[in-house]
């Protein structure tokens, strides 16, 4: 028996498995696609109702990460503390700011990433922050929900300004100032009937008692004038101030119809899209509807094909 | 039990044992529409092209045929690459494109705004027997409707209608046939958008 030991064969093979093994070391060792990914925080003022765990990231429609954690901020209770995990190479800088979006009927939500200023610096962590925190803005529903909020604070303020003007001291002088007219009305009904008896039996008479009349009238309407200017002065810091409040509101108003103007913009949207699935679904429908159709002639070709197929024109076996 | 276990097995590998001879896909190739005003454009606008809408046949890629007594049948061996509805809206934006009446044209995916819709029913796409089977010829029907975007009023509506003798009475023969058949609906089409819009 030969048992002599070929020793470059040996060396070959030790030296082959080296290779190997550092080969296979820096393959457990390259950076996996977890260490291309960055954490970010983003704090939400509002509810993130239908945003889960793993919902997507996306920045402007494509998706670049994924929700990682969920919580209310101990800081802040009234916010939600959401960690995200985003694909390095996104250009996420000072300017870029979170939406939550409804991802269509399913009542799902992710987050959509917007920035207004492509040049701005990169967002880096700053001092005391344990990841880089992305603002985030309302939701369309959000924004519409502040804006009823405001418009019925503008509602109630415009009630109790009207209630203001109708006020028990407003309500006096009116009656006050009426009370004037009609008793400045009796005497000038008084007056006309002397005066047309005057006419008519003394001429001359008449005009020196009209004159005496008058001289008792004026004081009255001195004190009517001077009512009558500070009713007006009451009124028309009511009006001032219902002015204020409408132009307050046509204010909202405009900031709605621009609301609206988005959500048909989205709602168009969302019509293109579902119309392609639903022509998709269409023909899936038709496919199926035609192998059940085959099927229900003839069960057995689930496994076994035996129906006997009808050549077409020009066709062979 | 694992004796059942076996026997089913063999029988569902029993089924899979089978073979069946490949099918010959067909697709359409329409050469672009040539018009006078090739090199600019005739209305500053933008048109949409809605997918087709059709019968349920011409919705899947079986390739029919019709005999004389009216039954309707598929090719075994033969189907189209895409269906037909879809073959069709696609040789319909390429002639819209090329024949340069709008400035531009878009399908409905895109999502663009625009100022004209273009909408098509397709009647028939197919191909039609003789008693014995020996002679055949091919029909292209499709309607056409030309919408303003704004107030979805139609401006103009038209149908077309293209009949061609088959070279062969197989399913190659018709598909060479449909496809110049379809060629000249589009042709005819893009006369008439330009029409339509001037």
């Amino acid at each position: 028996m030969n048992n002599k030991v070929n020793y470059t064969a040996v060396g070959l093979f030790v030296l082959g498995a080296m290779v190997m093994l550092f080969a296979f070391g820096y393959w457990m060792l390259k950076p996996s696609d977890d260490e291309q990914m960055k954490k970010y925080l983003i704090y939400f003022n509002e509810s993130v109702f239908g945003l889960n765990v793993d919902a997507p990231v996306k920045f402007r429609g494509i998706s670049v990460g994924k929700v990682i954690d969920l919580k209310i901020n101990k800081k802040n209770t009234q916010q939600v503390e959401v960690l995200v995990e985003i694909r390095k190479t996104t250009p996420i800088n000072e300017t870029t700011v979170a939406k939550l979006t409804a991802q269509g009927i399913t009542g799902l939500t992710y987050i959509n990433l917007t920035q207004t200023k492509h040049s701005a610096p990169r967002l880096h962590r700053k001092k005391g922050e344990l990841y880089p925190v992305i603002a985030s803005v309302p939701s369309f529903f959000e924004n519409i929900e502040n804006s009823i909020g405001n418009l019925n604070v503008e509602l109630l303020k415009t009630l109790q300004e009207t209630q203001k003007l109708l006020s028990e001291q407003n309500r006096k002088e009116l009656l006050r100032l009426l009370k004037t007219s009609g008793d400045v009305m009796q005497k000038i009904d008084r007056l006309i009937d002397d005066k047309t008896i005057a006419n008519m039996h003394k001429t001359a008479q008449s005009v020196a008692a009209i004159t005496a009349k008058l001289d008792t009238l004026l004081p009255n309407i001195n004190k009517m004038v001077e009512n009558t200017i500070k009713w007006e002065d009451g009124i028309d810091s009511s009006f001032i101030s219902i002015k204020d409040t409408y132009i307050s509101m046509d204010a909202k108003m405009q900031s709605m119809a621009q609301s609206f103007s988005e959500a048909k913009n989205s709602f168009e949207s969302l019509s293109v899209a579902l119309q392609n699935t639903l022509q998709q679904s269409e023909y899936l429908m038709i496919d199926t509807s035609s192998t059940l159709e085959s099927l229900q002639k003839s069960p057995s070709d689930l496994l076994y094909k035996k129906t006997k197929e009808r050549l077409g024109p020009g066709e062979e076996r | 039990m694992r004796f059942f276990y076996i026997t089913v097995l063999l029988v569902i590998l029993g089924g899979c044992s089978q073979t069946y001879p490949p099918k010959a896909t067909y697709t359409l190739e329409i050469a672009p529409v040539k018009t006078e005003q090739h090199k600019s454009y005739l209305k500053d606008a933008t048109l949409r092209v809605d997918p087709v809408s059709a019968v349920s046949i011409f919705k899947t890629k079986a390739l029919y045929y019709r005999l004389s007594d009216n039954q309707l049948y598929a090719y075994s061996r033969s189907e189209w690459a895409q269906r037909p509805v879809e073959l069709i809206e696609s040789a319909i934006l390429n002639a819209a494109e090329t024949s340069a009446v709008f400035r531009h044209v878009e399908p409905l995916s895109t999502e663009a705004k625009s100022e004209y819709i273009l909408k098509s029913r397709l009647n028939t796409f197919m191909q039609y027997f003789d008693t014995e089977e020996k002679k055949a010829f091919v029909v292209v029907d499709i309607s056409f409707y030309l919408l303003d975007a704004t107030n979805k009023k139609i401006i103009s509506s038209q149908r077309f209608y293209e009949k061609r003798e088959c070279v062969s009475a197989d399913a190659k023969g018709a598909t060479k046939s449909l496809q110049e058949a379809l060629g000249q609906v589009v042709e005819q089409m893009s006369r008439w958008l330009q029409e339509a819009v001037q």
